[in-house]
């Protein structure tokens, strides 16, 4: 009974790593599935970690006057990993340059500073949004209605690169 | 003991009638708004500018009005189309409110890209009733200095240039002088019930 369990979870997990040699192990050899169980539990981690553990949500773009050149863009990026990880380039095909900025009002004067790169703290989050952190995308590339669809590529120190895609919309 | 009754009682008449001659000397207290309201109107002295109608845009334009007046200019992605929104919400929650409803003006700090054209293909985007206003850069940097809003060129790559600009908001009165700045952040809804309260008490005592 309990290897006919183990069995089955074994199946499921096979699946998972996609290597259909380790489904044929038989259900009543209880010794050897719990034998392949153990090795796939501890390559599970390593399975968890093939995968970026880094979100990027809530990408918008401000829909801006057909004569705006420059538009601004926002997201979100969570990072659920151990380690900080630092975004160092977004691009997109629907601008001609795309920078990292950030709006600052000092002593009542609004200044904006470019950023190299941005780091996301491990187990934390970085928050592009309207009157800080914000992307400055220069030169659209096309028409920038609301309701456009517009792609950005974020690349990582690590070398990760994600694409987003986000939605030309108003702030309300 | 009767004689401290109306001891008491003289006291207490006397506080109330001293407020209530204070009160009515100073015509209401100031209401308590997020607004520096200036004891001493500042003014903005002769200006020479162009709407984005293409129209001549000097005192003349802002008599007999409120007006609000915001510093930005198009190359601006964050901060100004963010402040223009904010505005069009405040002026929004005015209308709702039936309250007055100062005009928008934005002034380009930016004139040397910012054409009377360009502004009108921007400003009206965020409420048709804004008004794009530039000019020179001599005459735009005039006006701002006696309004005391800073503009700064930076230079970035190549031939290409940002503007550090002041975030305040400043409200003229009918008389065309400055009586209250509004300091960023601005915030729709705070605006507009500031505004709502301190533009009929101007209007009484000022």
């Amino acid at each position: 009974m309990t290897s006919l369990f183990l069995s089955r979870r074994q199946e499921r997990r096979s699946h998972l790593m996609t290597s259909p040699s380790v489904v044929r192990t038989g259900g009543s050899d209880a010794l050897g599935v719990a034998m392949i169980l153990a090795i796939t539990l501890a390559l599970s981690p390593s399975i968890a970690l093939a995968q970026a553990p880094i979100t990027v949500d809530d990408a918008w773009v401000r829909a801006a006057p057909p004569a705006a050149q420059v538009l601004a863009g926002y997201f979100t990026v969570q990072n659920a990993a151990r380690k900080t990880v630092t975004l160092t380039r977004v691009e997109s095909p629907n601008f001609a340059r795309v920078e990292m900025h950030r709006t600052r009002v000092v002593d009542g004067v609004s200044r904006m500073e470019p950023v190299e790169s941005v780091e996301v703290p491990a187990r934390g989050n970085v928050v592009f949004a309207p009157g800080g952190l914000h992307l400055m995308l220069m030169d659209p590339l096309g028409s920038m209605a609301p309701g456009t669809t517009v792609y950005f590529v974020l690349t990582f120190d690590n070398g990760w690169t994600f694409e987003v895609t986000a939605p030309v919309r108003t702030a309300d | 003991m009767r004689f401290k009754l109306i001891v008491a009682v003289v006291v207490i008449l006397a506080l109330g009638a001293g407020f209530w001659v204070a009160s009515g000397l100073r015509g209401g207290e100031l209401p308590a708004t997020g607004a520096i309201v200036l004891d001493t109107p500042r003014d903005p002295g002769s200006f020479r500018l162009v709407d984005h109608h293409g129209q001549p845009f000097g005192p003349a334009e802002i008599r007999d009005q409120w007006t609000l007046w915001f510093f930005g200019f198009t190359h601006c992605p964050d901060i100004c189309p963010m402040t223009l929104s904010a505005l069009n919400l405040t002026d929004q929650a005015l209308a709702d409110a039936g309250a007055a409803r100062p005009t928008v003006v934005m002034v380009s700090v930016d004139p040397q890209r910012d054409t009377p054209e360009k502004l009108a293909a921007y400003v009206p985007f965020f409420n048709d009733t804004f008004v794009g206003v530039t000019g020179t850069t001599a005459e735009v940097l005039t006006l701002t200095e006696r309004l005391g809003i800073i503009v700064q060129y930076v230079a970035r790559d190549g031939d290409d240039y940002t503007v550090e600009h002041g975030a305040s908001l400043l409200l003229t009165g009918p008389d065309g002088l400055v009586r209250a700045v509004f300091t960023a952040p601005h915030e729709p809804q705070k605006l507009a019930q500031d505004l709502a309260v301190l533009i009929p008490w101007l209007e009484k005592n000022r």
